[in-house]
């Protein structure tokens, strides 16, 4: 936890309330067993050795033995509690810390969305994601019939070009979506730090390394949102930046409509609990032509197709890096205008 | 028969919650598990002269207090913190003073009550801040609104658990 969060505590009341929060989240059993058992260990130890306390800010020439023991009991604790070299809880904090910061990286994706009724093979689409920070955001996605949309925001302007259509600019307020309407579904397309933090939020993670690299596995449990069924992650050892990241959607039938829990990030304007986003973010209805195989949406709060598998997979920026006005959009020549 | 070692653990593991709730409250995240251990040694050292007539969690937080007290100005280097703030996290802890482990997790789960059962303009924020340990800049971007009105919702959310919490005899 960052100490400087205790900013916004001011009051008595908004401190405690604050540090039984912090203390619901923090201080796991496991962690408090350590912490008693070393504090233990310590009192012990001062008692048959004469080492007393470590106090805080005081040096004397207990001190660089105090801290020699201390380092060697935390050394041994962490050998022996730590499952690995970081839990899974902290790995993903520190993968979310990582894909938040700022910076041009750029991620390919591949989907693959069921196979439509009277057909045996899965369709396939693929593209780019291109990310700087959280307000300059582009997809580029090859839709399985040849044609390309794009949808994109550069932190004033949002812009989308559906297939078959000229560049639209969405509300300039208009949130990066969480699913973005394609016309052979809705696909699941955000930044991996907000992805990440639904994972924290809604799914049981544990490690799961495998051929020397360090993953990540996550399986859904609760329900009341959507979003894929199960979760890996590749990370960086070093950076902890998401290497690859594969979502697996299943094929589950989708939750009832109002179930009695909320997501949980029920009233972000970009989290849709169920269905397409509203008519209000400036981007729907759709454009003709942009219904699913087999017909237009649903009634209202039906679910529209979901792809079986998405795979992110970061990869190298173009030579030279993005183009300059990568994200804005570009100029609209019309026939006869 | 166990020994005043073995009971003096026993008592440390029932009160060590509440005890690391009240010094998260208290001094940055960063010196909770050291003034923690602190305050188990100086108990240990001091447990001869300990009151069995007061309860062993009081007298507990009451080092812990002392030691907060002492290392104020190293601790909150940068921000001192107001005696009168510390002064009013203290009279809180009192009222959990008399906590056995099975109260304290009765309030632990009166608090989570209070959380879910805010309002979706507050239990967000709230959970960000405090389950993801987002920065605030993060979770106003999350909610659309402006840093200065995300740390007004945040201090108006904290207020509406304390009083959901004080309503349910679980006091904050």
């Amino acid at each position: 936890m960052s100490d400087l969060r205790h900013e916004h505590e001011e009051t008595a009341t908004d401190r405690w309330v604050g540090g039984m929060l912090d203390h619901r989240r923090l201080d796991t059993p496991a962690r408090v067993g350590a912490l008693v058992g070393r504090a233990m260990d310590a009192a012990r130890a001062g008692q048959a050795g004469g080492v007393r306390r470590l106090r805080i800010g005081r040096l004397d020439w207990r001190t660089p033995l105090a801290a020699a023991a201390s380092v060697a009991v935390f050394v041994g604790a962490a050998i022996m509690l730590s499952p690995g070299p970081a839990t899974a809880g902290a790995l993903l904090r520190a993968a979310q810390a990582a894909e938040s910061g700022g910076g041009d990286r750029r991620y390919r994706i591949d989907l693959e969305f069921p196979a439509p009724p009277g057909e045996d093979a899965p369709r396939r689409a693929s593209g780019t994601l291109d990310v700087r920070d959280a307000t300059h955001v582009r997809l580029d996605l090859d839709l399985p019939d040849g044609r390309r949309m794009v949808r994109a925001a550069d932190g004033a302007r949002a812009w989308v070009i559906e297939p078959g259509t000229d560049v639209r600019e969405l509300p300039g307020d208009a949130p990066w979506p969480r699913w973005i309407e394609t016309p052979e579904g809705d696909l699941l397309v955000d930044r991996l730090d907000v992805l990440l933090a639904d994972l924290a939020a809604g799914y049981d993670i544990a490690r799961c390394d495998a051929d020397g690299r360090m993953q990540l596995c996550a399986t859904r449990v609760d329900r009341a949102f959507r979003g894929p069924e199960r979760v890996e992650l590749v990370l960086d050892p070093d950076t902890k930046r998401v290497l690859r990241a594969s979502f697996a959607f299943g094929d589950r039938p989708p939750p009832p409509p109002h179930g009695d829990r909320l997501p949980p990030h029920a009233d972000r304007p970009r989290a849709h609990a169920d269905g397409p986003p509203p008519a209000a973010r400036g981007d729907r209805p759709p454009a003709a032509g942009m219904h699913p195989p087999g017909g237009p949406p649903g009634p209202r709060g039906a679910r529209r197709p979901e792809p079986r598998s998405i795979v992110v997979e970061r990869v190298a920026l173009p030579v030279g890096g993005l183009p300059e006005g990568w994200f804005a959009p570009p100029a609209v020549t019309r026939p006869g205008s | 028969m166990p020994n005043a070692e073995d009971v003096f653990e026993i008592l440390v593991r029932e009160q060590a919650d509440r005890l690391l709730a009240y010094l998260r409250a208290s001094v940055p995240a960063s010196s909770v598990d050291d003034l923690f251990q602190e305050t188990v040694l100086v108990a240990w050292r001091r447990l001869p002269d300990y009151d069995r007539a007061r309860p062993f969690g009081a007298w507990m937080r009451g080092i812990a207090r002392n030691l907060v007290m002492d290392h104020r100005s190293r601790l909150w280097r940068e921000r001192p913190v107001d005696e009168a703030v510390l002064d009013g996290i203290d009279r809180r802890a009192e009222a959990a003073d008399r906590d056995d482990a099975e109260a304290f997790r009765r309030r632990m789960s009166a608090l989570d009550e209070c959380v879910s059962g805010l309002p979706d303009e507050y239990r967000v924020p709230i959970h960000l801040c405090y389950r993801l340990d987002a920065p605030v800049a993060s979770i106003a971007r999350e909610v659309g609104a402006s840093v200065e009105a995300t740390k007004k919702r945040l201090q108006r959310a904290r207020a509406m658990i304390a009083a959901c919490m004080e309503s349910k005899g679980a006091a904050a």
